[in-house]
């Protein structure tokens, strides 16, 4: 399945890209370009060739290992990409795990105590948190963190005048292995604002998920039996509710990780964090096809890959489900 | 009651989890980025966007030039704040044959930061380099300015020699006023033979030059780190050890980083933001003189805009001060030529078309068009330093032309086609502008307004023979004086036949740290580092 899915995904980029208005070697001569200069570039792409023969070059450097050159920059992509693409996931995962822990409580605690005080306001919140904008987020949090409190950092994810030894590329892996707890210190400083305006919207979208499922599941009967044995409330609702109201929750969870990850470009313009949205998204600007295609191939693998984690972990929560 | 109890307990749990996620080690009060770590004293430059290369030879736009300017460095540059010419790697120079041939005197001593030393055959190797580049793609500027390669019969340079160890002379074809100028730009800058060599292709990605500092690092989309070039001819520079540029996308997220002193500096202030900058007494903000034009352009081939009368009208009909005031931060001053006033050849005597609503009127009524016309009236759809905010101008200009009975429909592309469009004269009118790579009257004028450029630069499709010849007279001619006095013409002619109306001149804004000093905001929009300190 992963294959043809991936293959598919690549002829959408390739035609979509082409229908969007716009010569690349336009964008990369800007203003100043004469009719020469246009000329020479366009073919020095390739640009003047027929579509399929571009496709065709394209999936050829696919199925041999060569994932293209940037037409912008002429620098390999191979050589750039992995940076950026894992810069990406460091963000995304903390800003998932943030999302994880306070909205599934926050869920829990809601349908545990249905139409309380906490319930209402949780889930207000939680409809705030849908409809926040990031990008106004991100600037209200670097205004209030960053300026008025100066607690934060508003961009980045180090200090450029201190920088990482970069090993894995994950910089809290990268600091812990070199046993540098300040360097740690500043990373985890540069993720916080980050990974909070980016998690906002799935920790709100997990939390009405986990409330909803947790409803269902504190009305069937096994839980009524285990509160009549006099198990304590605390144990019936997060081992024995939580575990059964997971299922729905793990599917969101994992689509979520899709999510930030290719929608992290807002939050990574605003905090300068140099990741692999704004990679692409700085490549759409200047119609870099190789970039484009490549940068989206990466991610959509991702997104399968992470798909078929969340398969099978629903085996093991649930020993109902099983794979043959 | 039980209940209640358990619920608070429980709460009190979720807001410590809260705040352990959220804000762990937020409360520590140390500072976030210093300044002098480790003694160091480093600069940090935020821009928008990344550079594209590193070898300024093989680019066009500002971002990787200025990144460019602090490695290499050209023969001869702009003195500061001005565009006149002043000396730099080399020290002075003759002109002859009637301006076919310069000498140049070479700064003794100037070693590349790949220890390899800087002399005439390092410059003469640079130069074939190029002319022998044979791909417009490849070396753009220089096949603009010299109009094409070796063995092209265009191609303007004849020879450059190696006269002694300190001497290169340049032979040209044709006569060239603007070759100081055009040597004065970033793409001519010189690069180490030996670094060419050893690098090959990558070489755009390992600048090694003679600047006052020295390539170290750059990870795409996030930073570029220049280091102290200790061996720099110039004695007792650079003042810092350590330059980085940065790229942050948003402009209020580079102010925010600005106001946390993160960076020490920041280009694409938002007009917006100017007054908020000048009252934080911790910032200051830098003007750059202007250097562009921001202007509204008639087609002129089109109707009803191939008649000069509603072309003019037109031209009175848009009160600018005004637009000034609500869309520039006043921080841009109203146009009346198409060349900005710190040309040199810039004509002062043309009269502006005053706001007259009435005159505009009367005109299109003679033109024969006594209710007014439609038109549409193209809007960037980007910003650019000589108009920040197209759409609000367009808008402006849309109520501005309803008074005289113009209906404008505001139309937008997306930046390639609107720029092929606007090249083939598809737009009735349009706004554009043009910022000056080398500070001369021709790289406006010539590039825009001439005949040969309808096409490719010439949107508006405008020739005027009188025009063509002056301008095309001008080109071969090297006394500042007499071509000074063409150009006037020039204006004058261009000002009644108003291809286009000229809107404003805008003075880029950068906004630094209060404390930094010896920063010199070039017109041409240069980040010159080498005297960079702070107080």
């Amino acid at each position: 399945m992963v294959i043809p899915v991936l293959i598919g995904m690549t002829l959408i980029v390739f035609f979509i890209l082409r229908l969007i208005p716009g010569n690349p070697a336009q964008l990369i001569l800007g203003q100043r370009a004469t009719k020469e200069s246009l000329e020479a570039l366009t073919s020095q792409l390739g640009l003047d060739q027929p579509w399929y023969i571009q496709y065709f070059s394209y999936m050829k450097g696919l199925f041999t290992g060569d994932i293209g050159t940037s037409i912008r920059t002429g620098a390999p992509i191979s050589q750039e990409i992995w940076p950026f693409f894992i810069a990406t996931i460091e963000l995304s995962v903390v800003a998932l795990l943030i999302a994880i822990v306070i909205g599934m409580n926050a869920g829990v605690i809601s349908a545990w105590f249905q139409n309380s005080w906490f319930d209402y306001t949780a889930m207000v919140i939680a409809l705030v948190g849908i409809s926040m904008p990031i990008f106004w987020l991100g600037l209200m949090d670097q205004w209030f963190f960053s300026i008025d409190l100066g607690w934060l950092p508003s961009t980045g994810r180090e200090n450029v005048r201190d920088p990482v030894t970069p090993i894995t590329n994950f910089y809290l892996i990268d600091t812990l292995i070199q046993g540098d707890f300040s360097q740690l210190n500043v990373v985890v400083k540069h993720l916080i604002l980050p990974a909070c305006a980016l998690g906002t919207i799935s920790m709100a979208i997990i939390a009405r998920i986990t409330r909803s499922s947790m409803l269902e599941v504190m009305r069937s009967d096994y839980i009524r039996t285990a509160q009549a044995k006099g198990m304590r409330m605390f144990w019936v609702v997060y081992k024995h509710g939580l575990k059964n109201a997971l299922i729905p929750v793990l599917t969101v969870i994992g689509m979520q990780m899709g999510i930030l990850l290719g929608g992290a470009v807002l939050t990574e313009t605003i905090f300068g964090w140099p990741g692999i949205g704004r990679y692409i998204y700085e490549a759409i600007n200047f119609r870099d096809y190789p970039v484009i295609q490549t940068g989206i191939l990466i991610v959509a693998a991702f997104f399968v890959l992470i798909n078929l984690v969340v398969d099978l972990l629903y085996a093991a929560i649930d020993p109902r489900i099983k794979y043959h | 009651m039980k209940t209640n109890r358990l619920l608070f307990m429980l709460l009190g749990a979720f807001l410590l989890s809260m705040a352990l996620v959220g804000c762990s080690k937020s409360g520590q009060d140390d500072q976030v980025d210093s300044t002098a770590k480790a003694g160091k004293k480093s600069f940090v430059f935020a821009r928008g966007g990344d550079s594209v290369s590193l070898d300024p030879s093989e680019v066009t736009d500002s971002e990787s030039e200025n990144v460019s300017q602090s490695i290499l460095e050209t023969l001869v540059t702009f003195d500061e704040g001005k565009t006149t010419i002043a000396p730099l790697l080399a020290t002075e120079w003759e002109e002859a044959d009637n301006g076919l041939t310069y000498t140049f005197k070479l700064r003794e001593g100037v070693k590349f930061q790949d220890g390899t030393d800087f002399n005439a055959e390092a410059v003469v190797y640079n130069f074939e380099r190029w002319m022998n580049g044979k791909d417009a793609a490849k070396f753009p500027v220089y096949a603009s300015a010299f109009r094409g390669f070796k063995g092209d019969e265009t191609h303007n340079l004849q020879a450059v020699e190696a006269v002694d160890a300190n001497t290169v002379k340049f032979t040209l074809k044709h006569v060239m006023p603007t070759f100081l100028k055009t040597l004065a730009l970033t793409p001519f800058s010189i690069s180490s033979p030996a670094a060419i060599d050893k690098y090959g292709e990558d070489y755009s990605g390992h600048p090694v030059g003679t600047g006052p500092f020295a390539f170290e690092e750059w990870k795409r989309n996030d930073r570029i780190v220049l280091n102290k070039n200790k061996e720099y001819w110039l004695e007792g520079y650079p003042k810092l050890d350590q330059v980085i540029f940065r790229t942050i996308g948003d402009n209020t997220a580079r102010l925010n980083a600005l106001m946390s002193g993160e960076i020490d500096m920041m280009d694409g202030v938002d007009p917006g933001n100017i007054q908020q900058i000048e009252a934080d007494k911790n910032l200051q903000i830098l003007s750059r003189p202007s250097l562009n034009i921001g202007y509204l352009g008639l087609t002129v081939t089109r109707k009803p805009f191939d008649n000069k009368l509603v072309r003019q009208a037109l031209n009175y009909a848009i009160d600018k001060d005004e637009m000034i005031k609500a869309f520039f931060g006043g921080q841009a001053v109203a146009a009346k030529n198409p060349i900005p006033p710190a040309v040199e050849g810039y004509n002062d005597d043309v009269d502006a078309y005053p706001y007259d609503v009435k005159k505009a009127k009367e005109l299109l009524a003679e033109a024969g068009y006594p209710n007014g016309f439609s038109m549409e009236l193209w809007a960037m759809p980007v910003s650019r330093p000589y108009m920040p905010d197209a759409n609000k101008v367009s808008v402006f200009l849309q109520s501005s032309f309803a008074k005289i009975g113009v209906k404008a429909k505001i139309v937008t592309y997306e930046w390639a086609t609107y720029l092929e469009k606007t090249k083939a004269g598809e737009a009735d009118s349009f706004l554009l502008g043009w910022t000056g790579a080398n500070g001369d009257a021709d790289d406006f004028i010539y590039s825009l307004w001439h005949k040969d450029n309808i096409g490719s630069l010439n949107s508006t499709q405008y020739s005027n023979d009188e025009v063509n010849e002056l301008l095309t007279e001008a080109r071969s001619v090297t006394d500042e004086g007499k071509r000074n006095e063409l150009y006037q013409q020039v204006q004058e002619i261009m000002h009644d036949d108003a291809p286009i109306i000229p809107l404003v001149h805008t003075t880029p804004v950068l906004a630094a740290r209060g404390d930094l000093i010896g920063f010199d905001p070039h017109p041409t929009g240069r980040v010159i580092t080498t005297k960079i300190d702070f107080k």
